[in-house]
Parts: C-alpha cells; sequence; structure tokens
C-alpha cells in the first residue's frame, strides 16, 4: 500500500519558539499532551500515525477519539497545526497530516505563583527534600528554595527569550536545519552560562538561606 | 481472555549510571538506536518480549525481528539495565511467558564524557551558543575550548554532586522519590541538578568568567 505525504506549502516549522503563557507552559509539561508533543518533533504525522506511538510507552492505550481530541485542544492553543494530507493509493479520502508549531519550545515561568501551582508544588517539596541531603550549613524552608527557583528560572529564562526575541530572524536562518536535541543543547547551555554571568545576583540569597 | 501478571521485582526510583559500560549502553549513538525504544516503552512497567516486540516496531525507525530484540533484551540485562521481573500467565496454560522490566525508573549519568562534546549535535549547538552568548552580553564571542571546557566541568560537578547524593542516600532518595512518575522524576533531577550547578557557580564564578574572559553582570 502506497502512502505519500504532500506537506502544505505554508507549513513552516519555528526552529526556537519561546512560550511565556502559563496555559502553554502547562499543556507542554501535561503528561497527556507532552508525549504527543514529542511525537511530532520527528514531523508532521495523522491521527492513526500519532495513536500508534503514542500508546506505545503506555499501559492503558487511549482509543483514537481521544488523541483526535487532545489534538484539537493542542491546535486551539496554537501548539500544533495543520501541516497537510497523508495520501493512500486506491483510497478516495486523505487524513490530514499534524505538524508541531517549533521543534523546540523554550518555556519563561513569569508566574510568581508557579512554583506553588498543582503538581509544581508537588516538585518543589520534592526537591526540597533531595536538598536537605545536601551538606548546606543551613537548611532552606521551602519558602526560600520557591523564591531562589523563581529567581534562578525566570531571570535567566527571561533573559535568553529576549536574546532569541531580539535575533529571531538570525536564530531561524542559522537553525533551520538543526535536529531537536541540538536546539535543545544550545537553550540548555545558555542556561548553565547565563546563570554563571548574573550569579552575583543570587549570590546574597544563597548566602542566607543556603550556606 | 485474562492473564495473570506474578511480579516479583519493584525497580528502584533512581540508578547512578557511573560505570562506562553502562554510560556506553545508554548514550552512544549507535546503541540509543538500537536500545533506547526498549527503555522507552519499558518506562510505564514490564512487558513480554511479544509486547516488546510490538511495541518497539511502532516507536523505532527500523523494524526488527523478535529475535534481534531478544538479544537487545540481553544486552541490557547483562548491563544491568533491565531485569526479568516475573511472568505472565494465561487461563488454561501452564507455560508462562517472562516479563521484562527497567532496573531503575531513571537512569542518572554521571559520566557526561569528552565524547559527548565530539558529537556533531553539541559542537554545533556550542557554537550557536558561543555566538548568542556574544550578543547577550555584548562582549566578544569566549574562545570555543575554553567555553567547552567551562560548560564540560559545570555539567561533571553538578551531576557528581546529585550522583553522590543519590548513590551515598541511596534509601532516604527511593523513600522521597517512590510513586512518582517518569517525567515527574525527571524534572526533579533537572532542577536538582541546576541547584547544584548555581551553588557550584557562587564559589567559583569569577574564576570561571576570567577563564572565559567574560565580564559578569552585577
Amino acid at each position: 500500500m502506497t502512502t505519500k505525504d504532500f506537506l502544505d506549502e505554508n507549513y513552516k516549522v519555528k526552529p526556537l519558539q519561546v512560550i511565556d503563557d502559563k496555559a502553554l507552559i502547562n499543556l507542554l509539561n501535561d503528561p497527556k499532551y507532552a508525549p504527543l508533543m514529542g511525537i511530532l518533533r520527528e514531523k508532521p504525522f495523522t491521527i492513526k500515525e500519532i495513536r500508534k506511538r503514542y500508546n506505545a510507552g503506555r499501559k492503558k492505550p487511549k482509543e483514537e477519539v481521544t488523541i483526535r481530541q487532545y489534538v484539537k485542544i493542542l491546535i486551539d492553543s496554537g501548539l500544533i497545526i495543520k501541516a497537510g494530507q497523508s495520501m493512500t493509493a486506491g483510497k478516495i479520502a486523505a487524513e490530514n497530516l499534524y505538524g508541531s508549531s517549533a521543534r523546540c519550545y523554550f518555556p519563561v515561568v513569569l508566574a510568581e505563583d508557579f512554583w506553588e501551582s498543582g503538581d509544581n508544588q508537588f516538585i518543589t517539596e520534592k526537591v526540597l527534600q533531595l536538598l536537605n541531603l545536601v551538606d548546606t550549613k543551613k537548611k532552606p524552608t521551602i519558602e526560600s528554595l520557591r523564591i531562589l527557583l523563581h529567581s534562578i528560572y525566570s531571570k535567566t529564562e527571561l533573559e535568553i527569550a529576549q536574546v532569541f526575541e531580539k535575533y529571531e530572524k538570525e536564530i531561524a536562518e542559522n537553525l533551520s536545519n538543526s535536529p531537536f536535541n541540538e536546539i535543545q543543547y544550545i537553550s540548555n547551555f545558555m542556561m548553565l552560562l547565563v546563570m554563571l554571568t548574573n550569579s552575583s545576583i543570587y549570590k546574597k540569597d544563597l548566602e542566607d538561606n543556603f550556606y | 481472555m485474562e492473564t495473570r501478571d506474578l511480579i516479583s521485582f519493584t525497580p528502584k526510583a533512581v540508578i547512578v549510571i557511573d560505570q562506562k559500560k553502562q554510560f556506553d549502553l545508554l548514550y552512544l549513538p549507535k546503541n540509543a538506536k538500537k536500545y533506547s525504544p526498549i527503555l522507552y516503552v519499558l518506562r510505564d512497567g514490564p512487558l513480554t518480549l511479544k509486547e516488546l516486540e510490538y511495541k518497539y516496531n511502532t516507536i523505532a525507525d527500523e523494524p526488527k525481528k523478535k529475535n534481534t530484540i531478544y538479544s537487545y533484551v540481553q544486552d541490557l540485562e547483562k548491563g544491568g539495565l533491565v531485569t526479568k521481573a516475573g511472568q505472565r500467565i494465561s487461563p488454561g496454560h501452564t507455560f508462562c511467558e517472562l516479563l521484562y522490566d527497567r532496573t531503575a525508573t531513571i537512569f542518572y549519568p554521571v559520566l557526561v564524557t569528552d565524547e559527548f562534546f565530539k558529537s556533531k549535535e553539541a559542537t554545533a549547538a556550542l557554537e550557536q551558543t558561543r555566538n548568542l552568548l556574544s550578543l547577550y552580553l555584548e562582549q566578544p564571542a569566549p574562545n570555543f575550548n575554553k567555553l567547552k571546557d567551562v560548560v564540560f566541568k559545570t555539567y561533571q560537578h553538578a551531576q557528581r554532586s546529585v550522583g553522590d547524593i543519590f548513590s551515598e542516600h541511596s534509601e532516604e532518595v527511593s523513600e522521597i522519590t517512590a510513586d512518582l512518575t517518569f517525567l515527574q522524576l525527571d524534572k526533579i533531577c533537572g532542577i536538582f541538578e541546576t541547584l547544584m550547578a548555581v551553588l557550584h557557580f557562587n564559589d567559583n564564578s569569577e574564576e570561571l568568567l576570567s577563564e572565559l574572559k567574560l565580564g559578569g553582570k552585577t
């Protein structure tokens, strides 16, 4: 059975997209949607193809309607776009192809209450418990950890996002064929290095609460 | 027909990957291609070889025969990443199928090797980072090898600190991390690693910045 994918001419994947909307960040982190976005990193797929891959790592497989529903929510939020059609020889009906809007997303957490909301609160508590095993002179409180995480992540992410946005054209050109891994590494390296150049800002906070 | 599983193994939350052999199994590109689909489909719990074969072939680039997949599983078992976790029986049968599982939810690497920074993607990413950093700081781009060194050392330090905590306090860590999903644990390890890097910067930032010939922000 020969199947051929036809991508729309105006379907363009951005190499990198900055996401600073809290609802979108939550979607990208949601265990229901995160695997779906991971699947579409490779290339656009039909609902059937998405479903097959989505269910591969899963004990309870999801029905096609459910996958369709997830895709619809992601389309409404702009993270997924219709990318073209997949045609099969001998079949009159073609299937829609869905692709992600970007190969890699760079989240910027601006909300003050991010580390207190939903799953993040739980995750912060777990990180604090692990941090208590580290040999630091002072034992941080959940409040001081939240403040530190907010200042580390938000400040760093915001500054990097500004660079990404300011030089959007150059980045789109330089990274147009770069695989997901490479773009992800760039985000990670930038996080690390911007944290380094900003380290004097956290110094007092760290000394007050962690040393 | 309802099957019954007898599970005789509970995976650990985190295993610290500090031996080269295990690290290579997970991260050398030629190995990752073969083995990562197996480890991925096992994230959600134990599977029989038949299930592994089906799921492997829905996500892998190249389809593989059951025997090949079996040999991969054996490689992973020898490397301590996968283990026999129990058996499954169907009513009316006396023959059990073996169930396989990951030995841990998270394999935490502490051996970021020079090898990684030689890969095409990491080199390209570092080169792009150099340019972006120079745009961001409005200063000349740092030397490529110096930048590689600083990034490499920082990762190495942060991962060692996390790895040491996981190894020295393995009981407490498994208590803290019991019943977490893969995504949650992955996130926690990431945040923990970042915090270790920040603590490290606090002591060494001036030295590292001068090595890169960059001025920090105040």
